[in-house]
């Protein structure tokens, strides 16, 4: 499927083609940051890719309203911080517990200035590559879809609730050297 | 990590992006976080990291990290009303196949009987009997359509002239172009003269029009009803079409059918039905001044219920300008809302289009106690969406205007919320005059009061260069400046809160950015002005780089001695954000407060 260019036919669709492409330029480039604004506020919440989804047709059905230039980000997480609520409003009548309102409220306005994803990313790569083999391994039970850490225990011979504290180490020693990698690079 | 945060907080924050804790742990945690910054710190990392981590894994299968948006889910929201076709590729690769979005919309056609439209939030489905689906039917209804409404509200216009509203749920069937059957809903129903004999038919009523306007209550459980507004209509019951099942009603005459098919009289209730798509709801007791149920005889205050809104708080209520709250002051008629201490007020409404934005409007003052102030705010959907006013509130002259600037609802109906904390003294904040429109740009100070000065004085900025003064978000330029009521310029009382601007003289300015404009929107700037005794100075508005005009002029030039509303000619946004500079082009000085915008009309549709 092509970019409309200004040579279409159709003046309607060549008009906003431009347009466009920097609305899905933007919207592509932050959905990253949307997504860890999101877990941060639904945090351990299975429906996190929901509501990135529900934030994103938002955002695709006010595409109208978006000018190039403006801070698309701080117009995503707003969008996103409605959509985590509108969410938080329908799952609260299943009973289902959130953060309170105001940490959220505190969260989300102290996100914008500590997110920077695509530094998240960079600085990550080079930690885990600093993990150990079976470390990587552990990181991976976790996190890639249809394993587990019981799989991994399986596997492994270990009991689960050792290599569930084992992980957790990992995790504060990747904390710790992303951290600190992002803090080196902009000291 | 912060040496002084627990050693096994970051062991409980991973608990929590995991899904672990349970909710003893996350109430703790919970606290803990709002008491820490270094806590919340922490967290935030290892939930950017948490996501980070889920990313990297995902794309390492190949998976998208984004959202897929299918087509079918934006059809599925059925939420456009006009004739569209639309469709869009994106350059990025991953969206590709996630973003495209396809909407036709096809022109009536031949055997089309009737054209529908739908509320934003209604969720509907449109079957035919050749089993077409929309959206290539289009919002049409054939001879064996059926429509099943089970949210929001739909508007149809039959081609021979019927108009109908029906709110969900609803579900019903085009027999003909003169007869519809309707197994539930509610609905109204106009029916001019050359459609006489169209026909309802509900499991319990069948109704033919005799020339009318009607309503119908067909709940789905329980009695149907038809309520006669103007003209007649002949109703009987299905199975009992002989004579004697007939009856006529007239106009101002309502039945309901029980259960052995008897007409039982009932009284007429038009307010029932709505006779067009619903727009934003009016808020009831805006001013505070209905009487009904308000019951302050026990005491001198008026704590207590206010009619028509939720109250939170032991000590909220509403007062008449005779008792000491409100010390001979109201906003408008004889009464305001107080909330003393801490508390709010609320009301529900409904009629919000999810997809626009709205912007609540107030006045406020304080009871004016030694040293009292008051922080406010307001929010719709139960605070989801809020604006809190930057300044805190304390004793004004005139009640102050709060401009919440556009705020977000989730669905049709939304409750709106003011909200008062005492943040200073015995504070009690009154509240008047409550009003909500379609979103306009909060002009930050727009009363000139965030600068609070001493009683009676007056400052003023002597350079030609930009000076600020304390909070408030204006710039001034030589000549320009605020001043309080009671000052040696001799002003008339500010209109607005106890403070006005003033242009002295030829090259006085002030500037600001205004914020929360939607671009194409059509508005109108409001404000109040007056010349000073001893010569006026003409005044000019520059908005966007542009004049705004008044009647046709650029520049405008107030009486002397009083102020009077000005109103600009209406111009539409050509950004978010506009700057605003206000200068004077002749000797003299000028006084004006009370800025602000009105909405006008929507931007024009692009299509």
């Amino acid at each position: 499927m092509a970019v409309p260019s200004s040579n279409d036919p159709n003046p309607e669709i060549a008009g906003d083609g431009r347009q466009l492409q920097e609305f899905v330029r933007e919207l592509t480039a932050v959905q990253g940051r949307i997504r860890a604004f999101i877990v941060s506020l639904m945090p351990g919440s299975p429906d996190v890719q929901d509501v990135l989804q529900e934030t994103n047709l938002t955002l695709w059905k006010s595409r109208d309203r978006f000018r190039p230039g403006t801070n698309f980000q701080a117009w995503a997480f707003t969008i996103s911080r409605l959509e985590v609520m509108h969410h938080r409003a329908r799952a609260k009548r299943h009973g289902h517990a959130h953060l309170s309102d105001k940490l959220l409220g505190m969260l989300a306005d102290e996100i914008p200035t500590m997110i920077d994803h695509e530094n998240y990313l960079h600085a990550l790569e080079a930690c885990m590559s600093k993990l150990t083999h079976s470390q990587r391994e552990l990181i991976e039970a976790r996190y890639l879809p249809k394993n587990s850490l019981e799989m991994h225990a399986g596997i492994t011979g270990r009991k689960a609730p050792a290599l569930r504290i084992a992980l957790m180490r990992i995790r504060t020693a990747l904390r710790e050297c992303v951290q600190h990698s992002i803090d080196q690079k902009f000291a | 990590m912060n040496d002084q945060l627990p050693k096994d907080l970051e062991r409980r924050i991973l608990q929590l992006l995991d899904g672990e804790l349970d909710g003893n742990g996350l109430k703790q945690l919970d606290a803990e976080l709002q008491g820490d910054k270094h806590a919340r710190e922490l967290y935030l990392h290892a939930a950017a990291l948490h996501s980070a981590l889920q990313n990297h894994h995902m794309s390492r299968l190949g998976l998208p990290c984004v959202s897929i948006i299918s087509t079918e889910r934006l059809l599925a929201q059925q939420r456009r009303q006009q004739v569209r076709f639309s469709l869009m590729a994106a350059a990025a690769l991953i969206l590709i196949s996630a973003l495209v979005l396809w909407m036709i919309m096809v022109p009536p056609t031949a055997d089309s009987l009737a054209s529908f439209t739908i509320t934003p939030d209604a969720t509907f489905a449109l079957t035919h009997t050749d089993g077409e689906q929309p959206p290539s039917g289009g919002n049409t209804l054939r001879e064996g359509s059926r429509l099943q409404l089970s949210s929001g509200t739909m508007e149809a216009e039959f081609t021979i002239g019927v108009r109908c509203v029906i709110e969900a749920p609803c579900d019903l069937v085009v027999l003909s172009d003169k007869r519809i059957s309707m197994a539930e809903g509610v609905a109204w129903f106009k029916v001019p003269p050359p459609a006489i004999g169209f026909t309802i038919e509900t499991p319990q009523l069948t109704i033919v029009d005799l020339g009318t306007e009607f309503g119908i209550l067909a709940p789905a459980a329980g009695q149907h009803e038809v309520h006669v507004i103007t003209g007649k209509v002949e109703i009987s019951t299905p199975g009992r079409q002989a004579k004697a099942g007939k009856l006529t009603l007239q106009a101002g005459q309502a039945r309901r059918v029980d259960a052995n098919g008897n007409f039982l009289k009932t009284a007429l209730d038009s307010t029932r039905f709505m006779s067009a798509l619903p727009t934003l709801a009016v808020i009831r007791n805006a001013n505070f001044d209905s009487l009904e149920k308000i019951d302050n005889s026990l005491n001198n205050v008026g704590y207590g219920t206010i009619p028509n809104w939720a109250t939170s708080g032991e000590t909220v209520g509403v007062s008449n300008i005779d008792q000491p709250f409100l010390d001979q002051r109201a906003h408008s008629g004889t009464h305001a809302a107080f909330i003393q201490g801490q508390g709010a007020i609320s009301q529900s409404l409904r009629g919000f289009d999810p997809s626009k934005l709205y912007t609540v409007t107030y006045f406020v003052s304080e009871r004016g106690l030694p040293g009292a102030a008051t922080r406010n705010s307001v929010s719709l959907d139960l605070g989801s969406s809020f604006y809190t006013q930057p300044d805190p509130i304390r004793k004004t002259d005139a009640f102050r205007r709060i401009v919440s600037g556009p705020l977000h609802v989730f669905g049709p109906t939304a409750n709106i919320e003011i909200r008062a904390q005492s943040i200073q003294g015995d504070a009690s904040l009154l509240i008047d005059s409550v009003s909500i429109s379609r979103a306009v740009p909060a002009i930050r100070d727009g009363g000139f009061e965030t600068a609070m000065l001493a009683a009676r004085q007056f400052v003023q900025a002597h350079l030609p260069e930009a000076s600020t003064l304390d909070s408030s978000s204006w710039t001034f330029h030589q000549g320009a400046g605020i001043i309080t009521n009671g000052s040696a310029f001799n002003a008339p009382p500010a209109p607005e809160g106890s403070q006005a601007a003033v242009l002295q003289n030829q090259g006085a300015a002030m500037e600001t950015t205004i914020v929360g404009f939607e671009p194409g929107v059509t508005y109108r700037l409001h404000f109040e002005a007056s010349g000073r005794h001893g010569g006026t100075a003409e005044l000019q508005f520059i908005l966007g780089g542009k004049p705004l005009r008044f009647h046709d002029s650029d520049a405008l030039s107030p009486s002397i001695g009083r102020y009077q509303s000005f109103t600009s000619d209406e111009f539409q946004a050509t950004d978010d954000n506009l700057p605003l500079r206000i200068h004077s082009t002749s000797e003299g000085a000028t006084f004006f407060d009370d800025l602000h915008f009105e909405f006008v009309a929507e931007a024009a549709e692009n299509h």
